[in-house]
């Protein structure tokens, strides 16, 4: 029934047929269908740059991850529990220092979206389900949070032993962590910060509020360990870091071989599968660098033949819309014509690969909360001019998702700062990274191509 | 009373009077009332703070919309409307906007001020939690605040001056205090609405004035016969409770109940717990308004807030609670799905979640919800 199906996730033959009593465990939990099947191989094609290898490969990733997050309870003593946009170097750590036998690691909103969402187009459910359980519709609440808590509801994913959450990128997550807690008994460890540097701030560190971060790293870590009953361990930390530096660095080339390409190779919406993967701890750490080392030079031979989705000197823009749960917008945005140069923007901050002072592990995770682009306003901003600059783009999408109170302030500003320094048409695209009832590509089309045609013919005027 | 029209008689003249300090070189120092910012600094520094209080007006939450996209807490989005349509006074005339970052919504008002209105805006952190890294991060906060306040208004920040301002604002908290805890009894002598009012002009008024008003409420209300009304006692909380925003309170008190007690985040000022200048000052102002402060409903653990409100609730012998928060305000949205349940746990009264985004048509809608839910508290009572 799904053969074709996980064939295009890059599953071999031999694998599924191993794999079958598994998947046909998890595919009934989850009330997935010959219809949702069918579905799922359309959109996969529809969508995504599928004949690459290296994109099947990650969608392979993802698709296993989904069985194993679904029969994590019959399968593991204990479950850890995280999601966006915790970052990817203490989770993994905290991964590595367990047995992966006895305990299940992972981020199920994410892995949800990623597959329930992105090929099945099925995610509503959950979040139906969540907003009757606490976070109710019409409140703008995350729907990633609404989705995890829904899917746990419905028993289709089980309740954690313990959950890890950021609580400094965006408050959801430890709000919704709190009702996790307060209403099912399940213990959590926050990773906790301010997001207070002035403006005139970034990116200079803040040796108070690393220091700060630090100390609620190590708090989590004491928690982590006496829950799941492990110790950190030194071989862990070092392959958490040495992977996450070789998949970034990797990935950063990647976004720069495809932004300054001409014409585009891929699709952004290919891309996604693997920019999310720097959100996911997966034990395949092999599997994940090799996926993305095959895509690369898939890419790369693309651009050396000069083939691509879209016609050479088609107008580029910077566009923000990471959608985890729906390709078919970035898709619709390339259709109109418009290449998308650069889409994931903290990819290519430089900053974000400063050399800092810190050397103990747990100031290094405080180092994340200086540099990152959620922690200020100002910094989300100019990160996002400077990408305009550094791929000459002529025109920006700045998409706003619905609900995301930790984007409402920089949609306008961004928006605002992009026309006066560098004189392009800018689009602000409201939409929303995990709920697809809210807005529909067709519904959206409309502006991008009007959009579309403005940014040609200012193209073309500079042209002149 | 005759104290209350003299307090109100002063706000009314307080933007001319603020305005004239101001061409006196004096520095005006707005910020944002989450109860995070020690006003004793900014007295000790020789400078006047102002709250950014008002709210209830469905303009400025309009006019935030060609700033800021809709899904972020109301009263914020208002504090930038009014700001951006340059019609309320005391938002036109600061020299420094001072705003402890409790969550996103707030982080916006700085944002916001700092790019469109190109304001001097100074950020502190308080952190969500109150181990003692948290406490030694808001206490460095305070430390950089008061670089920034010396360096501003170019006056050294001594203790003595500190001392001063703390005694001043230790006053006015016990005051209001003194004033609250007389609607304990069984016929209170105030209206909640009027209690509020009060407790909002704490954060325009001169101190001196403030105090002496007061002084002078506390003692006629000493002196007030019973009223001889029972009606049914509520206790109001939720996220903001700002300057103007008073339907619930108006809507609650003519149904012929009485809002003995509130516990808000935002827009009242927290006024149980007082400063102990003893030892480190600095440390003393982070004791008072990190450490012993009630926390808002985005701290951690929740139950702290919880507790503390069923706590209130019995204290204050109230036959219910209304749950006041405001649109996108997620913290209050997810921690009142189950506080509901605990108050009919530990409690066994009713409560009534309602909402607000400002908007004119939502009176006729929350009259009836309020009107019932008073009704079901009288019926309770009678049973």
């Amino acid at each position: 029934m799904y053969t074709e199906l996980l064939k295009l996730c890059g599953f071999e033959p031999d694998e599924i047929k191993r794999e079958r009593p598994r998947v046909d465990r998890a595919f009934a939990k989850l009330g997935l269908d010959e219809e949702d099947f069918r579905r799922g191989e359309w959109r996969l094609k529809e969508y995504l740059d599928i004949e690459l290898l290296g994109l099947r490969k990650f969608l392979g990733i993802w698709m296993r991850e989904l069985v194993n997050l679904v029969l994590a309870r019959e399968e593991h003593d204990k479950i850890v529990y995280s999601d966006f946009p915790m970052e990817l170097r203490p989770l993994m750590s905290m991964m590595l220092s367990t047995d992966e036998k006895e305990v299940y690691f992972g981020v199920p909103g994410q892995i949800i979206n990623m597959t329930m969402g992105q090929i099945f187009d099925k995610i509503t459910p959950y979040i139906e389900v969540g907003e009757e359980s606490g976070m109710p519709p019409g409140a703008a609440h995350c729907a990633l949070y609404q989705t995890r808590l829904g899917a746990m509801v419905k028993g289709v994913i089980p309740f954690p032993d313990l959950s890890v959450i950021a609580s400094y990128h965006c408050d959801q997550p430890a709000e919704a962590e709190e009702l996790l807690h307060e209403v099912y008994g399940v213990p959590v460890a926050y990773l906790d910060s301010c997001s207070d540097p002035n403006w005139g701030d970034w990116p200079k560190f803040n040796d108070s509020r690393v220091r700060y971060c630090s100390s609620q790293a190590s708090r989590m870590f004491r928690m982590f360990e006496e829950i799941i009953g492990c110790q950190m361990t030194e071989e862990a930390i070092r392959t958490a870091n040495r992977s996450n530096a070789i998949f970034r660095l990797t990935f950063q080339a990647l976004i720069e071989l495809i932004g300054h390409a001409d014409p585009q190779p891929i699709s952004q919406a290919s891309l996604a599968h693997a920019f999310f993967l720097n959100s996911m701890p997966t034990r395949d750490i092999e599997g994940k660098q090799q996926a993305l080392e095959i895509l690369a030079e898939e890419v790369k031979q693309r651009v050396e033949r000069g083939e691509g989705i879209l016609e050479k000197g088609a107008p580029g823009v910077f566009c923000t819309a990471t959608i985890s749960v729906d390709p078919s917008i970035t898709r619709m945005i390339e259709r109109t014509g418009l290449a998308i140069r650069i889409q994931i923007p903290n990819w290519l901050s430089p900053w974000v690969l400063t050399k800092h002072p810190y050397r103990e592990w747990s100031d290094m995770i405080g180092v994340g909360p200086c540099l990152d682009i959620p922690h200020s306003c100002e910094a989300h901003c100019l990160i996002n001019l400077e990408n305009c600059k550094a791929f000459n783009v002529d025109g920006a999408i700045n998409f706003y998702p619905y609900s995301c109170r930790e984007w409402v302030p920089t949609v306008i500003i961004t928006k605002r700062m992009i026309e006066k320094e560098l004189g392009i048409p800018v689009l602000v695209l409201e939409g929303d990274c995990y709920d697809t009832r809210n807005y529909s590509a067709g519904q959206l089309r409309t502006r991008v191509e009007t959009f579309a045609e403005l940014v040609k013919a200012h193209k073309a005027a500079k042209a002149a | 009373m005759e104290s209350m029209k003299r307090l109100s008689d002063h706000l009314a003249t307080r933007v001319k009077e603020l305005t004239r300090l101001r061409e006196g070189g004096t520095k005006l120092i707005g910020y944002a009332p989450g109860g995070y910012m020690p006003e004793e600094l900014v007295y000790a520094c020789g400078a006047v703070p102002v709250g950014l209080i008002r709210g209830g007006d469905p303009e400025p939450v309009g006019e935030s919309a060609a700033y800021v996209p809709r899904f972020m807490d109301t009263f914020c989005r208002a504090q930038i409307g009014y700001r951006m349509l340059g019609e309320e006074p005391l938002y036109q005339m600061l020299d420094l906007l001072i705003v402890p970052v409790t969550d996103h919504n707030i982080k916006t008002i700085a944002d916001c001020f700092n790019f469109f209105a190109h304001d001097d805006v100074f950020r502190f952190g308080v952190p969500h939690q109150k181990d003692e890294h948290a406490f030694e991060y808001y206490l460095a906060g305070l430390h950089a605040l008061r670089e920034k306040l010396e360096g501003f208004t170019g006056n050294k920040i001594d203790d003595a001056h500190l001392r001063e301002a703390i005694t001043l604002c230790n006053r006015m908290r016990e005051l209001l205090k003194e004033i609250s805890l007389l609607r304990k009894s069984e016929q209170p002598p105030l209206a909640g609405y009027e209690f509020v009012k009060l407790n909002h002009a704490s954060f325009i008024a001169d101190k001196a004035v403030l105090i002496d008003a007061l002084e002078s409420v506390l003692q006629e209300l000493k002196e007030k016969p019973p009223s001889g009304a029972y009606g049914p006692r509520v206790l109001l909380t939720g996220s903001t409770l700002a300057m103007g925003d008073y339907k619930v309170l108006e809507m609650t008190e003519a149904a012929g109940a009485y809002i003995v007690i509130e516990e808000f985040a935002e827009g009242m000022r927290h006024y149980w717990e007082n400063v102990q200048p003893d030892g480190d000052l600095m440390e003393a102002l982070a004791d008072r308004y990190f450490r012993r402060r009630q926390p808002p409903a985005w701290f951690r653990p929740s139950r702290e807030r919880l507790d503390y409100l069923i706590e209130l609730a019995r204290d204050f012998n109230v036959d219910g609670i209304i749950w006041y928060q405001l649109l996108y305000r997620s913290s209050y949205d997810i921690q009142s799905f189950y506080f509901e349940k605990m108050v009919k746990e530990q409690l066994g009264i009713p409560m009534l979640k309602v909402q607000s985004d400002y908007d004119v048509s939502e009176k006729g809608p929350l009259r009836t919800r309020i009107e019932t839910f008073i009704e079901i508290m009288k019926a309770g009572r009678r049973g």
